[in-house]
């Protein structure tokens, strides 16, 4: 199979070489305390928002069980690093994989019924979000209702050996994500899940095999989740069910996302960027119930004035005649 | 008609619940051929149509394109065979400009075409039906005529064998409508069959080689258009009085 370059990638692609390089760069010069922490946590956030992005950015399909792949990854993470010997690499694979298997198969009894298309799938994600964590929660080779320790088992590798290694890492899986994603903003792969989000029927009539294009997207963003949970599972050092299923994850995703915008590749990055930096300063003013609140009100006041998120704007400011059409 | 006809649709039911759409409709179309689809509102003009283009599923009945079974086959894989498709009110893919709608054929059709080439492709497509102008357009500044004209180079852009066209020509003034009667006659030269519905029945008696009226979702007649619009039950039933033909 010949493979061409699109030369509308080298742009992004450029961008994204350019963003993680800086952000390796970056590291000296956080030191190794809370700066890097919040970096970490900041590029899994990138790496949650882009991959959910990838399949309900794209589709249109909401799907609120994002962070059951997440937290999958970060388990199966755990149980490798708690079975065998083997290096992080393995176990972030393992996390990717697993993840990833789980979407395929979820994404082939879901989307085998037109029943569960539209506000109906969201609602099946949720569902499948608490089964997947009751299942986890008891079965013992995974959790067993006792949680995991990671850090012992961890200790003394290099992923273990510092949170600068943890940062890496993320750097690496958000470009990753970012690379995917810009990729799918300009391939027949990209443009077939569009069309599913514009008029699934009008998809199909054209020739888009709808069914299969879902599954694999959905797939791939599960799988992507999962491997960002392989460097949270040792960042956590603790994996429990309550902490790496909680809703507030696949919720501040969603968040995420629609606030960056959806239409450009790179909206939930600004998103992502947006609500850490947004919750960080105002859990500054002492309430993390304040902060939750008024993050949640700036969702929505961007959802009414902005249909297009932050990234819409930026496009009306550069390029208003296309912003223009694109509103109508 | 001789031969195996392109498409045989055989004693195609449908029903909605309890409401029957479609019961035991008959429908051939040989190759090349444009059949005209006519009968009152509700008749199941346009559900037969989606049912032979895979978007409802047959209750009972048989559809074959060139003699091979499709009534169970998903809309993509008709498109494949070569079925192509246009709505009623048109429905563009909205984030595609006007060019990638007609190139999204071409990339998921038949040929499946790479995205560079297709959208190269489309131009020619959009030329032949007048939107060439507003190539890079996007969909939601078009006129109704624009967006009539857009279903049709869609699935022109499929390279299709049968096309159905469902009421391309309503709402439209006259000069347009006379633009989209000499394109569906084009259509016939270059081979590719049709079945066409119109509320206009003069429009469809004058392009059609054959018709059919449907009438409560069963066959009420068929032939040439003189014949049907000389047929007293398709008057009674349908044009309601005598009709010049």
């Amino acid at each position: 199979m010949k493979l061409s370059f699109d030369p509308s990638l080298r742009r992004p692609l450029v961008m994204i070489a350019a963003g993680v390089a800086a952000a390796l760069a970056l590291l000296p010069v956080l030191g190794s305390g809370f700066a890097v922490t919040f970096g970490f946590q900041f590029l899994i956030w990138i790496v949650l928002a882009l991959s959910w992005s990838l399949f309900s950015g794209n589709t249109g399909y909401a799907s609120f069980g994002h962070g059951v792949f997440f937290g999958i990854g970060t388990y199966v993470a755990a149980a490798v690093f708690r079975s065998t010997e083997a290096p992080f690499v393995v176990a972030l694979l393992a996390a990717g994989l697993v993840a990833g298997l789980l979407a395929l198969v979820l994404g082939v009894a879901v989307f085998s019924s037109p029943r569960f298309a539209g506000d109906l799938f969201g609602l099946v994600t949720l569902a499948m979000a608490f089964i997947v964590m009751t299942i986890v929660s008891n079965t013992s080779f995974l959790d067993g209702g006792t949680g995991v320790f990671v850090r012992e088992h961890t200790d003394g590798t290099w992923i273990g050996a510092s949170t600068r290694h943890l940062f890496v890492v993320g750097a690496l899986l958000a470009g990753l994500a970012a690379i995917t994603a810009a990729v799918t903003s300009v391939t027949r792969w990209g443009a077939a899940l569009r069309s599913i989000r514009d008029d699934e029927s009008v998809a199909e009539s054209l020739g888009v095999p709808t069914y299969r294009y879902k599954v694999v997207a959905f797939a791939v963003s599960g799988a992507i989740a999962g491997l960002a949970g392989a460097p949270q599972a040792v960042f956590l050092g603790y994996v429990e069910v309550g902490a790496v299923f909680a809703l507030h994850i696949p919720l501040f995703v969603i968040m995420m996302a629609i606030l960056g915008g959806m239409s450009r590749w790179w909206g939930p990055v600004v998103g992502a960027a947006v609500v850490v930096a947004l919750r960080e300063a105002l859990l500054g003013l002492g309430s993390a119930e304040v902060a939750q609140i008024i993050v949640g009100v700036s969702l929505v006041v961007v959802i009414a004035v902005m249909p297009h998120g932050l990234s819409g704007v930026a496009v009306k400011v550069r390029k208003p005649q296309l912003a223009k059409e694109e509103a109508r | 008609m001789t031969g195996t006809p392109l498409l045989k649709c055989a004693g195609v039911s449908k029903r909605f619940g309890g409401i029957r759409a479609l019961d035991g409709v008959d429908l051939e179309v040989g190759e090349g051929e444009i059949i005209g689809l006519v009968g009152p509102n509700g008749s199941g003009k346009t559900t037969l149509l989606s049912c032979i283009a895979g978007s409802h599923s047959v209750s009972s009945g048989t559809i074959e394109l060139a003699g091979h079974d499709i009534a169970r086959s998903a809309p993509h894989r008709r498109a494949h065979a070569g079925i192509a498709r246009t709505f009623q009110v048109p429905r563009p893919l909205g984030s595609f400009t006007v060019v990638e709608n007609v190139a999204m054929s071409m990339m998921f059709g038949r040929d499946r075409v790479a995205r560079t080439a297709a959208l190269d492709r489309a131009d020619l497509v959009l030329e032949r039906v007048g939107l060439d102008a507003h190539r890079d357009r996007a969909v939601g500044v078009l006129t109704l005529h624009e967006r009539k004209f857009l279903e049709i180079a869609r699935a022109l852009a499929l390279d299709p064998r049968l096309i159905l066209l469902d009421e391309v020509l309503g709402g439209l003034n006259p000069a347009e409508a006379a633009e989209g009667m000499s394109l569906i006659a084009s259509l016939r030269d270059s081979g590719v069959a049709v079945v066409y519905i119109e509320h206009n029945v003069r429009a469809v008696a004058s392009l059609a080689d054959r018709m059919y009226v449907l009438d409560r979702g069963r066959n009420l007649a068929h032939g040439s258009p003189e014949a049907v619009l000389a047929d007293p039950s398709v008057v009674a039933a349908y044009l309601g009085g005598e009709v010049d033909a």
